[in-house]
C-alpha cells in the first residue's frame, strides 16, 4: 500500500516519471526476450553451431517462408534467420509460399531432414487481411478517439 | 495470430451485453494493440533478409508486446494518454481487451510451439491449438457484416433514432 501511495499511479503529478518508468520496464521485457530467444537451444543456429552435439535432433519451423526452391527433394525457407536448407519433397512448392517444418538436423547433410510439412494455403489471404486489418484499424481510431487538452478520450465517452 | 477484423469482431461481441457503447472503443483498441506492436518486427523480420545489417535482436524486442506482462506494460503506457479521472478505467479496458486478444491467439495451432505466458519468470509456452492459424480467413467474410449488424442493432439505433 506504501509503495502505491508513492506511485500513484494514475496521476497527472507523477505521469511523466511512470511514463518513464512503464516504458523501460517494457524496453527491458522487449531486451531479454530478445537475449532468450537467440540463446534458445533450439534453432538452425545453435545446431550448426555445435553440429555434433545436435545431429539428429529435431527441429521445428512454424510460419516460414519458402525463399528457394534448388531442386525437387531441396528447398529454402527464411524468417529471422535466412535460407535455412531443408531435404524434403518440394514440389508445388513455390517461393513465397508459407509452410510450416518439422525435421531432424542431419550434420551429414548440413539440412533439415523434413519429416512433416503443412503448406499454408491461405497464408496470402491472411497477410492480406491482416494489413486491410491495421489500413481499417487506422482510419477508424481517429473516428473512434479524440484528442483533448493535450490526453486522449472516446468520442463516445 | 488471428488478424485485426477477428480480434475485433470478438471484441464487440463481447461488449454486446452492455447497455451502451461507452469504454467499448477502449476496449477493442486494448484487443487490437498487441498485434499493432508487432508489426515492426513482421517488417523487420523481411527487410532484414535483403539488408542483413539491421541486427537480430531487433526482430524480438516487441514479441513480449504479444505476451501478458508486455499487455500490460503496454496497456499502462497507453493509459498515460486518458485524462486522469479515466485513466484507471482506461486501463483495466485495454489490459482486459489484451487478453482477450491473447485468449483468441491461444486457440490457434503452431506446431506446438505456444505463447510465453509467463514470461519472464517462466519460459513454459502454451497453445490450445484448436483451430488452425489460417482459420478465421474463412469465418471474418460473415463475421464482420454479422458484427457490424449485431453492434448497431444494440447501440446504433439508439443515437440514430
Amino acid at each position: 500500500m506504501r509503495v502505491w501511495a508513492v506511485l500513484r499511479p494514475w496521476a497527472d503529478a507523477t505521469r511523466p516519471r511512470n511514463a518513464a518508468i512503464a516504458a523501460l520496464l517494457v524496453v527491458a521485457l522487449g531486451g531479454w526476450y530478445a537475449k532468450l530467444a537467440m540463446a534458445l537451444e533450439i534453432g538452425w543456429r545453435q545446431y550448426t553451431s555445435d553440429p555434433d552435439r545436435y545431429d539428429g535432433h529435431q527441429l521445428t519451423f512454424p510460419l516460414w517462408e519458402v525463399t528457394g526452391v534448388p531442386d525437387a527433394n531441396h528447398y529454402l525457407i527464411s524468417k529471422v534467420v535466412k535460407d535455412v536448407p531443408v531435404e524434403g519433397d518440394s514440389t508445388g512448392l513455390k517461393v513465397g509460399d508459407t509452410v510450416s517444418v518439422i525435421g531432424d538436423f542431419s550434420k551429414e547433410k548440413w539440412a533439415v531432414v523434413q519429416r512433416r510439412i503443412e503448406v499454408h494455403t491461405l497464408r496470402r489471404w491472411k497477410e492480406a487481411i491482416g494489413i486491410a486489418g491495421i489500413l481499417a484499424w487506422a482510419v477508424v481510431t481517429p473516428l473512434l478517439f479524440r484528442w483533448r487538452a493535450g490526453r486522449l478520450e472516446e468520442r463516445r465517452g | 495470430m488471428a488478424d485485426l477484423f477477428t480480434h475485433t469482431c470478438v471484441a464487440v461481441l463481447a461488449r454486446l451485453p452492455q447497455r451502451h457503447a461507452r469504454w467499448v472503443a477502449t476496449f477493442v483498441a486494448g484487443t487490437c494493440l498487441p498485434d499493432i506492436a508487432r508489426v515492426p518486427a513482421m517488417v523487420l523480420t523481411k527487410a532484414r533478409w535483403t539488408v542483413p545489417e539491421i541486427p537480430e535482436w531487433s526482430c524480438y524486442v516487441w514479441a513480449p508486446l504479444h505476451l501478458p506482462l508486455g499487455i500490460a506494460g503496454g496497456s499502462y503506457l497507453v493509459a498515460l494518454l486518458f485524462p486522469e479521472v479515466q485513466r484507471r478505467r482506461a486501463f483495466v479496458e485495454l489490459l482486459l481487451g489484451g487478453m482477450l486478444h491473447l485468449a483468441v491467439d491461444l486457440t490457434q495451432s503452431h506446431f506446438g510451439m505456444g505463447y510465453l505466458l509467463f514470461f519472464p519468470f517462466s519460459e513454459w509456452d502454451f497453445e490450445l491449438g484448436w483451430i488452425g492459424s489460417e482459420a478465421t480467413v474463412l469465418i471474418v467474410p460473415w463475421l464482420v457484416p454479422l458484427t457490424a449488424g449485431l453492434a448497431w442493432w444494440r447501440w446504433g439505433r439508439r443515437s440514430a433514432g
